[in-house]
């Protein structure tokens, strides 16, 4: 199941263009053949979220670092209103630097909207994917018949209001609620990514993550996945973590961080983080 | 005082000059007093000037590459042109003075804003470097103005920064800094999809503007992107790239809302809406058998039509082709056996012969009926050359779920997609309430409600809807005019009209989706705009523009919150944006720089530290007396001036008055300087501010208060509770310690570290030695420079053990046992839940500071806060990468490096390492005999304690479970002891079994899982159950990580300053013991003629709060004051018959509640 070069293409840029566009690096162990160890943000975020994680791999594993288009350090310009209205364009851009870095399998840790972009990317290419790593997953954030997303309608749209309103006031109280325990510096790096994105932007993009659903496809999913949920993720509910583990057609698994609360683990608390994540890299 | 016209004119260029010449018409045209801003951008802006002078086009074009993609252009302007009119509207009118100021009002002077916003822009030229030749040659062609004259760019920029302007730019969706870039930048040919340009509306052509728009570079498709049509186009798009290519080529849509994508896209294709689609399929038609599969089953003549049909289908099929949907899998998958037998091969067979010229497509919700079909007809999707199409956006106006919240830029949709109806029908009023998403039927129904409750509704403001103006902006010319006098009254009544005609399209919605599901949606008129956005309270938007009093201005701010706030994407208010970026860059860029130099400083500072405190050291040490501080201080010609400076002072109080009071130290600065030698009296002076700040990140540290100003006292001792007497402390323990420190002393030495310790003597000595020796400083050399650091490896069990040496090293060399840094390497590996006994005191501590901090970083803010202090890192052979690297480095260069590259000094501290991995190589004795091994010690949880009575019967049949090896020899020997029996049963209750289940299944706890391991196989040798623990941990481990691992501690543990060897600690002599202890006070309070059985997990819990515990007695007194009490409670509180045992078992649902004094045991023991 191809296709992403037809579809990349069609959006005018080159690999290396896209490469520079969206910040991508490689760092670690380059010269190491095995496979690339791929990083990839969620909203409100930048690679730098990442910061925390990579030294923990840098010895042995190749790592690919990359931002999305939305993330703030991105020039919004080449945020594109009509392009981004679905999360397959996001999936465009990750295989297209897969190929403009001529990476053929890979690793793959995504946390929150990237852990869609990953499932929906190994959907359509299985074997460029040795391993999904989902932090703060979920298929669907809407509630829905006997499924507990963990929004309703109404709270989003109050949810954007508020965003719309005074994104800085949002920005301050959403904050340490995503970031969950109290990490001071955690909550500081995360509100300064948050800012960083264009008011718009970020709006835009939630409404196209609150638009996606990915539960109908999850079963196409082939390749391995490993589930990392915290104790406790005011986006994201425990069901489902369940869910996804029912429903993801790999061989899948769950890791609970016990003593971990948030939607940001890899800022609150790194090193239960990335002990979990090697182990589910050598698993 | 405002400016004459002509004054201002001269300031300007000639195409700057034209638009204040046209907003000075504007002005006298409205017959207002003054010419303000406002009037020139509506000058600018306004279509009868810009069709026909240049100037206008740069507004004008910055403001169509500014202007959100979310609405069409000409909305957007005309929006935006009506916001002027109503601003200016708003303005007061000159009409009261005119007769004073008759001849002004011919050309009404320019505004003080006005004119404050040329001066700016005239200043900002002249600054600007690109426009800086301009103004020079301006300076030679005419000499005769003084000033620069303006260009318009500038002043365009000038007038966006007027907060008025900006304001109404935002009431209409634009973006002051976005209007700005626009300007500043040349238009820039920005990647899009292809999209082509359709008619623009009917209803608009009389837009006198609309050629201007065409010239733009922008490609405006008339879309909203939130509208359904967009995600659908999205869709559809994907759908006709596969149609369009080679192989696989057939789409099969899978996802919950696939079927609303193929809605979609048959849609587009019925529409002939070719935009979404590659060229070379344009003319595509669409043929749907969804209906006849779904009741292939049904009815039974299937059969027939199929062939017919198909047939017929391949006839129809010419360039470019069709394709056939087949509609949803379900159908498929349910159908009847005709599917199977007839359909199938007969779609292959068709797809086979129009290869070239007849597609294929489905859809599926979910994936299972996708895997359904497929497993009921294997290959088909190769057959049939399926390309699989993930469908993952949901519509968002689907069940209304998203739709979008009303603004003030929809209602101008309503607008004008209804221009021509209110001409045509004057009263209508239900018109401005349309509604796609109900059927025509409901949709008339909810008119006529609404109609009513308008009718009901007081009269007075109606009439005036139906005025062939768009009624709001006659309404809010009214209002302006009437001084907005009723405006609040109305408002009211429009508020609870508006309420009232909103829950009845809701009723209406409800009705309808529940009803007439099924319906075909009303279609929208062809002037009408396309889409669900036509849903909108009309009235909401009006209200909001009548309710623009231009007095009042924080109402409209409010406005702009509720009703800008809600379109969407250029949403957000001006102000607010410019709010948020300012304190974005007032809040958030001190932090890193304030990080920095707490970083910087503390490095410094850490140097400093780290270089006094050999000095400090060795002047304790017992080569050095007081005399010669000077040898010491040579080597401070390595480090700076600086840290010269602060030796200096360091050495005054030191040698000059050892007791001197911390008060003292305030006044001492100048004594200070005055001592040293004059040439540096300046750098110090210089150099004072920045001690001074060391001192406050050095008082950030934990108890250093705050009275403590004399900065340079604090480097050397920020870890203590601070001042003069922890300094005093200090120099004593120091003395102190220069005697322990003898060669001749070693065996004091250890004599107390045995007597803290209790145990472990062997390995003691080896660890006393090994520090006399290093302090003594025979080649312990590191470079140049001397080496402080001790590092010690604790091999082998007795992991509590390791931690009483480290507790008592910490107090003996550094004075107090808080001068302890304990950190588990491990405990970020497994996290054991619930919590062991022997975890509990760490955890408490270690918890809280953990979060968000790699262990590196966590170690290194430690040694920072205590430079002199034991280190003590359990489990090193767990320890993490960045860890690993850290100490690699520590050991070899002296400094502890944190994540961030910050090093810390760690000459002063003693690191104390354990391992329990390694412990095969260097230990061996272990016998079949041992009871209770270390690991189930370790496992054991604080859970509450009860008492049990059963029969000796009852009890007898449950001997087999019982544990004979402990059990009977317990027995016995207990039996020969005393006549009581007192034994160890290893019986679990039923409860233990689910709730290691639970966790087990949790995935927790690797300890929980050891635990059970370790219960099964208490009769093996423990080295057994040890390989399989290794073996899973080794498993779990990516084989060349632990290599690396395994190589990294074998290199570490080479580089270390000794390696000690712990004992085993026997657990059985203390359980013997023990239990003799209890039994005695069993025989005392209950008597001989009955049996106590002591489960196996309360007995490891006795062992681990005894293992733990500094002193036996406390032990003692558990047993005496909570076992034996709860002994005699039971005896008087049941009458035991004889053949009775009595058993002490753990509730392992119960957690204790609270502990005895000293010992971590239950407080108290439940009888049953």
């Amino acid at each position: 199941m191809g296709g992403s070069n037809s579809n990349w293409s069609s959006g005018g840029a080159t690999g290396s263009k896209l490469l520079e566009m969206l910040n991508v690096r490689v760092v670690g162990n380059v010269d190491r053949p095995a496979p690339a160890l791929v990083l990839s943000h969620g909203i409100g975020t930048d690679q730098s979220a990442w910061n925390r994680i990579v030294p923990y791999f840098e010895r042995d594993y190749r790592i690919v670092l990359y931002d999305l288009v939305c993330a703030g350090s991105v020039n919004p310009d080449h945020f594109d209103f009509r392009r981004y209205v679905t999360l397959d364009a996001y999936v465009d851009d990750l295989l297209a630097i897969l190929d403009a870095l001529r990476i053929d399998r890979c690793f793959f840790v995504g946390h929150s909207v990237s852990a869609m972009i990953g499932i929906l990317a190994a959907i359509r290419r299985p074997d460029a994917f040795l391993k999904l790593i989902l932090i703060g997953a979920s298929p669907r954030f809407l509630n829905d018949e006997n499924y507990h997303g963990g929004f309703e309608e109404g709270e989003i749209e109050t949810v954007f209001a508020a965003m719309e309103s005074n994104y800085e006031a949002w920005v301050r109280g959403f904050a340490p609620l995503a970031v969950g325990a109290d990490v001071p510096e955690a909550v500081r790096e995360f509100s300064r990514t948050l800012f960083n994105m264009r008011p718009d932007i970020t709006l835009f993009v939630s409404r196209t993550v609150f638009n996606s659903d990915l539960r109908g496809v999850l079963g196409l999913v082939r390749v391995p996945c490993v589930i990392v949920q915290t104790a406790k993720d005011v986006s994201v509910p425990p069901s489902v973590a369940g869910y996804l583990k029912a429903h993801l057609g790999g061989r899948t698994t769950t890791e609970l961080l016990h003593h971990t609360e948030g939607h940001l683990p890899h800022l609150s608390a790194p090193a239960a983080l990335a002990p979990v994540i090697r182990r589910s890299l050598s698993r | 005082m405002p400016t004459p016209v002509s004054s201002a004119r001269q300031c300007l260029a000639s195409e700057a000059a034209a638009a204040l010449d046209d907003a000075v018409a504007v002005a006298r045209r409205r017959t207002h007093p003054q010419t303000t801003s406002l009037h020139l951008v509506y000058a600018l802006l306004s279509s009868s000037s810009s069709s026909s002078s240049p100037p206008s086009s740069i507004l004008r074009d910055a403001l169509s590459r500014a202007r959100s993609s979310a609405y069409s252009p000409r909305l957007q302007f005309k929006a935006l042109e009506l916001c002027f009119g109503v601003a200016l509207d708003r303005l007061p009118s000159s009409s009261s003075h005119h007769h004073q100021q008759a001849a002004q009002a011919e050309e009404p002077p320019v505004s003080n804003s006005l004119m404050a916003a040329i001066k700016r822009s005239q200043a900002n030229q002249r600054r600007n470097p690109d426009t800086f030749h301009l103004y020079q040659q301006q300076q030679q062609g005419s000499s005769s103005f003084s000033g620069v004259k303006v260009e318009l760019q500038q002043l365009v920029l000038a007038i966006l920064d007027d907060p008025v302007v900006s304001r109404v730019f935002g009431e209409a969706g634009f973006r002051n800094c976005d209007i700005k870039l626009a300007v500043l930048r040349p238009p820039l040919p920005i990647l899009r999809f292809p999209r082509a340009a359709r008619c623009p509306p009917l209803f608009l052509c009389n837009f006198s503007a609309a050629d201007d728009f065409d010239a733009l570079p922008v490609p405006r498709g008339f879309t909203f992107p939130f509208s359904a049509s967009d995600g659908g186009d999205e869709n559809c798009r994907r759908i006709g790239k596969v149609l369009a290519r080679r192989s696989s080529r057939n789409p099969m849509l899978v996802g919950v809302s696939a079927g609303e994508a193929a809605q979609d896209f048959a849609r587009a294709v019925e529409r002939q809406n070719w935009d979404v689609l590659p060229t070379e399929l344009r003319g595509l038609r669409l043929v749907s058998i969804e209906r006849e599969v779904s009741e292939l089953g049904k009815s039974g003549d299937g059969r027939s039509w199929i062939g017919a049909r198909l047939e017929e289908l391949g006839q129809q099929a010419e360039e470019p082709g069709v394709v056939l949907s087949i509609g949803d899998l379900k159908g498929m998958v349910e159908g009847g056996d005709d599917v199977g037998s007839c359909l199938v091969p007969e779609l292959t067979r068709v797809l086979e012969l129009l290869r070239e010229r007849l597609w294929m497509m489905g859809w599926s919700a979910s994936y299972e009926t996708y895997m359904k079909f497929l497993s009921r007809y294997p290959l088909l999707d190769k057959d049939w050359d399926w390309q699989l199409l993930p469908i993952t956006t949901v519509r968002p106006g689907m069940g209304g779920s998203l739709s979008r919240p009303p603004s003030l830029m929809d209602s101008f949709v309503p607008f004008g997609g209804l221009f021509p109806t209110t001409y045509e029908s004057k009263g209508l009023l239900s018109s401005p309430y349309p509604t796609v998403h109900r059927c025509q039927h409901c949709n008339d129904k909810c008119m006529q409600e609404v109609a009513a409750v308008l009718k009901g509704h007081s009269t007075s403001t109606e009439d005036r809807h139906s005025a062939d103006v768009p009624a709001w902006v006659q309404r809010a010319n009214i209002f302006s005019i009437n001084g907005g006098l009723d405006a609040s009254k109305a408002q009211d009544d429009k508020t609870v009209l508006n309420v009232k005609v909103m829950d009845l399209q809701k009723k209406w919605n409800d009705y309808c989706q529940c009803i007439h599901q099924g319906c075909q949606r009303l279609e929208t008129g062809s002037y009408q705009v396309p889409g669900n956005i036509v849903g909108l309270p009309y009235v909401s938007g009006k209200e909001r523009v009548s309710n623009q009093d231009s007095s009042n201005l924080d109402l409209t701010q409010n406005q702009n919150q509720e009703g800008y706030g809600n379109s969407f994407p250029m949403v957000v208010g001006l102000q607010k944006i410019a709010a948020a970026s300012q304190s974005l860059s007032l809040s958030v860029i001190p932090e890193p720089k304030n990080g920095d130099l707490i970083s910087r400083l503390q490095v410094r500072l850490s140097k400093s530290e780290q270089f006094q405190r050999e000095i400090f050291q060795s002047h304790q040490g017992p080569h050095s007396d007081s005399g010669n501080h000077d040898d010491h201080a040579s080597p401070s010609s390595v480090t700076s001036v600086r840290t010269d400076l602060v030796l200096g002072t360091l050495h005054e109080p030191t040698c000059k008055d050892e007791q001197l009071a911390i008060q003292k130290h305030t006044n001492h600065l100048d004594s200070c300087s005055g001592c040293l030698p004059s040439k540096k009296v300046d750098d110090f002076s210089r150099n004072v501010p920045e001690v001074l700040v060391q001192s406050h990140s050095c008082s950030a540290g934990p108890d250093l208060p705050k009275n403590n100003t004399h900065p340079l006292m604090c480097s050397p001792l920020p870890s203590k509770s601070g001042g003069a007497p922890a300094f005093d402390q200090h120099c004593l323990g120091s003395s102190n310690m220069c005697q322990k420190f003898d060669p001749s002393n070693y065996k004091s030495f250890c004599a107390s570290l045995i007597d803290k310790v209790g145990r472990q003597e062997e390995a003691l000595s080896a660890v006393s030695q090994t520090i006399l020796h290093c302090r003594a400083g025979h080649e312990r050399h590191r470079g140049a420079s001397l080496k402080g650091d001790i590092w010690l490896t604790f091999l082998g069990p007795d992991s509590i053990g390791k931690k009483k040496v480290a507790v008592a090293l910490a107090e003996l060399i550094y004075g107090s046992k808080e001068d302890l840094i304990c950190i588990d390497l491990s405990y970020q590996n497994g996290f054991t839940f619930p919590i062991t006994i022997c975890d509990q005191q760490e955890v408490n501590g270690c918890d809280t500071r953990f979060r968000g901090k790699t262990s590196v970083d966590h170690i290194a803010g430690e040694l920072s806060k205590k430079p002199w202090s034991v280190v003590f890192l359990k489990n090193v052979d767990k320890a993490d990468f960045l860890v690993q690297k850290s100490l690699s480095q520590a050991i070899q260069t002296g400094k502890f490096p944190d994540s961030h590259g910050r090093e810390f000094g760690i000459s002063n501290a003693i690191f104390v390492m354990t391992a329990t991995e390694a412990q095969g190589q260097a230990f061996s004795q272990r016998t079949d005999s041992v009871k209770f091994s270390e690991e189930s010690i370790l496992a054991a949880q604080s859970w509450q304690m009860k008492i049990l009575i059963q029969h000796v019967s009852e009890a007898a049949s449950c001997n087999p479970n019982v544990n004979v090896l402990i059990a009977s020899r317990q027995n016995s020997r207990n039996m020969r002891a005393s006549l009581s029996s007192v034994f160890v049963s290893k019986r679990k209750l039923g409860v233990s079994d689910d709730f290691k289940k639970q966790h087990e299944s949790l995935g927790t706890a690797k300890r929980a899982h050891r635990t059970s391991n370790t219960f099964l196989d208490l009769n093996l040798p423990v080295e057994e159950a040890e390989l399989n623990d290794a073996e899973s941990s080794s498993s779990s481990e990516n084989s060349s990580t632990s290599e690396n691992t395994e190589a990294w501690v074998k290199d570490f543990f080479s580089a270390v300053d000794a390696i000690v060897n712990f004992k085993p600690y026997d657990f059985d002599a203390l359980a013997d013991s023990i239990l003799k202890e209890i039994s005695k006070s069993f025989l005392d309070t209950i008597g001989s003629e009955y049996m106590l059985e002591i489960d196996v997990k309360v007995m490891e819990q006795i062992l681990a709060a005894a293992w733990l515990s500094d002193a036996r007695q406390a032990l003692d007194v558990w047993i005496e004051q909570v076992l034996s009490r709860s002994f005699i409670e039971l005896r008087e509180r049941f009458k035991l018959p004889t053949q009775t045992v009595v058993r002490l078992v753990a509730c392992e649902d119960l957690a204790i509640g609270e502990h005895a004094p000293g010992v971590l045991l239950p407080s108290r023991i439940c009888l049953n």
